[in-house]
């Protein structure tokens, strides 16, 4: 017995300094993992307010779990931010690590790493790791990942309710279409002149919508042909040349008298399109002037909601120097759970963890509108259409948006001048691929 | 007769009048958004998008100053911007005087087409030479520091600023050139000491320009500058605003409102100059 005790006490003795050294390899291999990667890395981003803020604490974070990597970070304004890049790509000296979206010099870029490799040699299970909806748009038609997700945001409306109570009108739902839509915005408005309270403010996500709100859209599935000249795409375009005859939505120069934000915040407009990263923005300004609510925007006629989604994350530049430390940077922005209870306070966190714990449980900042609401339809929102390699074709898209919103054309007046030469700047994607 | 002065007097007090009257209402209309900011500086949030628009703020606050100049390094910023301005103008005023002092004086069979050259730059948009000018600063060694902002200033100064001090050159009489040069001055002391003097009014003018272009330019340190320390005010100021556009207005407001007074000053300051310089231009061309 007493042999038996002191083979049992060795036996235990054994296993659990096997199982510490075990632990302790596994906590070494993860700290010396960590402390292998070492070397310089530049970090080049753009934003402004807390969401800027959220990123530098990011880089904080990432700076504590990789103590060698001598990060340097270049943050700049987001205004005129692409001719900076542009300049900074062209040269070779854009930086390790870039911001970006899936819509903005994203996808077919020739200036981004191919992330599948990196992927796979850590074996991550992104489907597991990442929010639902949040990585959208990252990944080429021929399978190549040019970024990893970090936040996005598709758009609620926000309604004044008090303008809607001087209306008479009952607070739209998550159910409606755009012809209420666009009834609604007609019965909202009121006054003359400076005085004029507008349906909806001229924001720059109407033009996105446009095409898909009566179930059209801007060009096929394979960016090969362009649809613009679709009966339903047309008919998207021609409900907001017909909103700006109404006056609902500001013209040219009553938009450009007062900023959107400014507009819908002093009562001079009743709706207002916005994404989670303003919402607390407008909270603080709108304060107590008026009661607002948020709906989801609109359906289509077939019964879909129409969405369309932003989201940022990051990718590696091709010609980085150390793209040990630009993955790690990039992993850590993206999948790290510290990082995205930070993004949680501006916009829907990559990392799925955070997005189910911290930021189901946030509530925008002075009122009682749960941030998860910004987020519900996700899923099924679309990719903001016109960046990347679309952004030529998105230019022309732009011009035929303001033929019918600025210069008082019909949409098919506008398309007939625009068609063939969007045509050639699809064309011209796929003959540069 | 007594009676006919009389009603010309009157007549001439109710056109003085009336222009008083027009040019107050166009200055209200163009001083509404000095005052909407300085107004918005002291409101809370929510006040600042009240409407009507209060221009007397309900709570009255000092916090937007505080806060927006905490929310970045506003100090090293003005620092920056204060050498950026200050040398930038220097070179400017001088290289651009030098330049124009060339084309009003010396004539040969070229000073045409190298003038309408010159004038031709102006032409040229920005983002054609944009990245030439980058790389080119690149290989300098010269990316993020303050450099690109000032030296390209002691190189020409600007087409624009060349015409108008070349005009205003031009409407000196050569005379005095040649009193000087009898008297034993060489070209460069007679540029030097006979005619920039009598140019004053002109080089304010494009001292005044070059400060007020310097003091805001966005694009250029933008480009060429990459690191918090080196950043200029017109760079820190859009710090307020978030990707998607809208902004922090009421601490956007006190830290612009800061940085709008020492550019305000001077023009008050050197405003004299400035009409006499800008009306004097056209004179002979």
């Amino acid at each position: 017995m007493r042999k038996f005790s002191i083979i049992l006490l060795i036996g235990i003795f054994v296993t659990v300094i096997t199982a510490c050294s075990a632990n302790s390899d596994q906590a070494a291999e993860n700290s010396s993992g960590n402390g292998e990667i070492s070397g310089d890395l530049t970090v080049f981003g753009w934003g402004g307010g807390e969401e800027l803020q959220s990123r530098k604490e990011a880089t904080k974070i990432f700076k504590k779990l990789y103590p060698k990597v001598k990060v340097h970070e270049v943050w700049l304004p987001a205004d005129n931010i692409d001719v900076k890049l542009d300049a900074a790509l062209a040269a070779g000296n854009a930086g390790d690590v870039i911001m970006m979206s899936p819509d903005w010099k994203g996808l077919r870029s020739k200036w981004f790493e191919d992330l599948n490799p990196y992927i796979e040699k850590d074996q991550l299970d992104l489907e597991a790791l990442l929010t639902q909806g949040v990585d959208g748009g990252y990944v080429d038609a021929d399978g190549k990942r040019e970024g990893m997700p970090t936040t996005a945001s598709d758009f609620m409306i926000a309604y004044n309710k008090d303008i809607f109570d001087k209306a008479g009108l009952p607070y739209p739902t998550n159910d409606w279409t755009w012809d209420d839509f666009s009834a609604t915005a007609k019965q909202v408005s009121s006054g003359e002149g400076a005085n004029r309270v507008y349906g909806i403010v001229s924001h720059w996500i109407l033009q996105s919508f446009a095409p898909f709100i009566y179930g059209g859209m801007p060009y096929n599935e394979d960016w090969s042909k362009q649809t613009l000249d679709d009966p339903n795409t047309l008919k998207g375009y021609q409900l907001f040349g017909d909103l700006v005859n109404a006056k609902a939505m500001p013209d040219d120069a009553a938009a450009k008298s007062m900023p959107m934000d400014q507009m819908f915040a002093a009562g001079r407009a009743a709706m207002y399109p916005l994404g989670v990263f303003e919402a607390s923005t407008i909270a603080k300004n709108v304060g107590s002037n008026f009661q607002w609510g948020i709906v989801m925007p609109p359906k289509d006629p077939s019964g879909k909601t129409v969405n369309i989604k932003f989201q940022t994350g990051f990718a590696m530049n091709k010609d980085s120097k150390n793209k040990e430390a630009a993955w790690a940077y990039i992993k850590t922005v993206s999948l790290n759970k510290e990082v995205g209870d930070l993004y949680s306070k501006v916009n829907l966190p990559a990392a799925k963890e955070s997005a189910d714990s911290t930021f189901a449980n946030l509530k925008i900042e002075g009122t009682d509108i749960s941030m998860v609401d910004f987020v519900t339809g996700l899923q099924d929102a679309i990719t903001f259409p016109w960046g990347g390699s679309i952004a030529k074709a998105g230019d022309l898209y732009e011009q035929t948006w303001q033929q019918v919103t600025v210069q008082g054309k019909s949409a098919e007046e506008a398309a007939k001048a625009y068609t063939s030469q969007i045509q050639s700047a699809l064309d011209s994607i796929h003959q540069s691929k | 007769m007594e009676a006919y002065y009389k009603s010309k007097k009157t007549s001439g007090r109710i056109k003085v009048s009336l222009s008083y009257v027009i040019l107050t209402i166009i200055a209200v209309v163009f001083i509404f958004p000095f005052i909407w900011m300085l107004s918005t500086a002291f409101k809370i949030p929510s006040e600042a998008y009240t409407l009507p628009p209060k221009i007397i703020p309900e709570t009255f606050t000092w916090d937007n100053f505080i806060q927006g100049w905490q929310y970045a390094d506003f100090t090293r910023y003005t620092w920056n911007t204060l050498i950026v301005t200050g040398l930038a103008t220097i070179g400017t005023v001088l290289s651009a005087s030098f330049v124009a002092y060339g084309f009003a004086r010396f004539k040969s069979r070229y000073s045409g087409l190298l003038f309408t050259v010159v004038l031709a730059t102006m032409m040229l948009p920005s983002q054609v030479t944009l990245v030439p000018t980058y790389l080119l600063f690149t290989k300098l060694g010269w990316l993020d520091t303050l450099m690109p902002l000032i030296v390209p200033s002691f190189f020409g100064g600007g087409a624009f600023n060349i015409f108008l001090l070349r005009q205003f050159f031009k409407t000196i009489p050569k005379d005095l050139d040649e009193a000087a040069y009898i008297d034993g001055a060489n070209a460069f002391q007679i540029y030097y000491k006979i005619l920039l003097p009598a140019i004053k009014p002109a080089l304010i003018t494009v001292g005044l320009m070059s400060i007020t272009f310097h003091w805001n330019d966005y694009m250029s340190p933008l480009i060429y500058l990459n690191s918090d320390q080196n950043f200029t005010l017109a760079i820190g100021l859009q710090f307020f605003q978030n990707s998607f556009g809208s902004s922090q207005i009421q601490m956007l407001m006190a830290v612009s409102l800061i940085t709008v007074i020492p550019v305000l000053i001077l023009f008050f300051i050197g405003q004299r100059y400035f009409i006499q310089g800008i009306t004097m231009t056209g004179i002979k061309g």
